[in-house]
């Protein structure tokens, strides 16, 4: 595949390996840069600074960052080539582009992306099917490779413009599929409701609307995991005292 | 291989990719309850409890900052909770609703456990971040980059630690109470596959309330409820 290199692109892969809470992914993204130090500086104290310089704070979606490593890469390149690009004008693209690919990236994947998929994967459970797993993995993998791998590529390649498409298509798919995984969410809503009703009667359906009201209402004061545990616990009263 | 050790295993391995970010998501409960279940000989019970477990979180949505509960590693533990204790009573019906409370339930401690260790693993962290730059102010970037990689060894050894320890502590308490308690007074708890999927409507319903979305989590809801009256 043209423009990628390889023996950075894998790095990518662990960015958040080694995530603090004061540098975020810095030293992450550091490691996915190491490669290029050597032909970036030629003496080992020039080599240091360019290190340094780079691994600083690095807050961005994991998906995307390949996207803002590709446009960092391409900039160094282009001031390698002779270009008056400063130290702060790399600082302050690599900033933008890292909050702007934040917003976008973790609207598409852990907002709408990873639950339309995770609720088409229940849907198909309840029946005992593993499509529905197949097809959240495909559905789920099938933008974010296609994203990691075009994502560098653009970054590599334009810079100037820094991956409008990029965005621009995530923004109008993101639309679509948003609208999908709250219908999903809604069929799946319907078939435990309706499978509750029928093994439980009337009693597991009027538990079952209790139950979401009161994960609306706790979501609002308490985390999802002391939510989940105390309805969880709820359930298992009902159910012993019934 | 012992079946802890293997489930260990898979387990921890899963952890790195859930912590690192390879993202492919076969980390998610519903695929590693499957891959658990699969390692234990049982696959379909072991995608039922990962399914299960994955349904309680269906509209978890990692927030930066927020603490975030380790869900494959918790998923993997009660997966092999309930199908190795399940297996050892010799799958006596009476005990079913029992061992799929106490390994949901243990599943869920775990997953929340797991949040707090690495709440306190991303602050502990910085001291190795400090490490990395000095090593890169004398000149060592590798030293830097293998500090980095280093992690993975810790995402490792936390998920197999937590699985072994939790695994064979579990089951044995699983065992113990099962056959302290009278298995029919417990019968009931079988249910929980038809209340707990409750919770993940309740947190897909505060996801998707928004204007634009909304509409479309009704429509979706109606439609699907005639379709099963209509299909009866």
């Amino acid at each position: 595949m043209r423009g990628l290199k390889w023996y950075q692109f894998w790095r990518l892969f662990f960015i958040q390996s080694s995530r603090n809470n004061r540098t975020i992914d810095g030293l992450g993204f550091f490691h996915v840069l190491a490669p290029m130090f050597g032909r970036w500086a030629g003496d080992r104290e020039t080599r240091t600074d360019v290190a340094l310089r780079h691994m600083g704070y690095f807050n961005a979606n994991p998906i995307l960052a390949p996207f803002i490593v590709g446009v960092v890469v391409n900039l160094e390149e282009r001031r390698l080539g002779g270009e008056a690009i400063t130290d702060n004008q790399i600082g302050t693209v690599k900033d933008t582009l890292s909050s702007v690919s934040t917003t976008v990236g973790d609207i598409f994947f852990d907002v709408v992306l990873v639950p339309l998929g995770l609720t088409i994967g229940s849907i198909f459970a309840i029946y005992g099917s593993y499509i529905g797993l197949a097809i959240f993995l495909a559905l789920y993998n099938f933008y974010h490779i296609r994203v990691r791998i075009s994502g560098y590529r653009v970054g590599l390649q334009l810079c100037g413009g820094v991956g409008e498409k990029l965005v621009t298509r995530l923004f109008r798919e993101q639309n679509l599929l948003g609208g999908c995984a709250a219908f999903a969410s809604g069929a799946f809503a319907a078939l435990v409701f309706s499978r509750a009703y029928r093994m439980g009667g009337v009693g597991y359906g009027l538990w079952g609307i209790g139950a979401v009201a009161a994960i609306v209402l706790l979501r609002r004061k308490l985390s999802f995991f002391w939510c989940a545990v105390i309805v969880f616990l709820a359930a298992s009263l009902y159910l012993l005292l019934l | 291989m012992s079946p802890i050790l293997a489930v260990s295993l898979l387990g921890s391995s899963l952890a790195v990719e859930n912590r690192s970010s390879i993202n492919l998501l076969i980390s998610q409960p519903i695929s590693g309850g499957f891959l658990t279940g699969l390692v234990l000989g049982t696959p379909a019970e072991g995608f039922f409890i990962g399914a299960l477990f994955q349904m309680m979180f269906l509209g978890y949505v990692r927030v930066r900052g927020q603490r975030i509960p380790d869900l494959p590693v918790g998923a993997v533990t009660g997966t092999a909770l309930y199908v190795l204790t399940y297996r050892g009573l010799g799958g006596d019906p009476a005990f079913e609703g029992l061992v799929l409370f106490w390994s949901l339930f243990i599943a869920i401690l775990v997953s929340g456990f797991g949040g707090a260790v690495y709440k306190g693993w991303e602050t502990a962290s910085w001291h190795l971040y400090t490490l990395a730059r000095d090593s890169v102010k004398q000149g060592r970037p590798g030293s830097a980059s293998a500090l980095h990689l280093s992690t993975l060894l810790f995402h490792f050894l936390y998920g197999f630690l937590i699985l072994l320890i939790v695994i064979t502590a579990g089951r044995s308490f699983i065992m113990a109470v099962a056959t302290s308690v009278r298995g029919a007074t417990t019968g009931s708890l079988d249910m929980l596959s038809c209340l707990v999927p409750f919770i993940g409507i309740g947190f897909l319903l505060r996801l998707h309330f928004t204007t634009g979305r909304i509409f479309w989590f009704g429509a979706g809801f109606l439609a699907s409820y005639v379709f099963f009256i209509v299909r009866g």
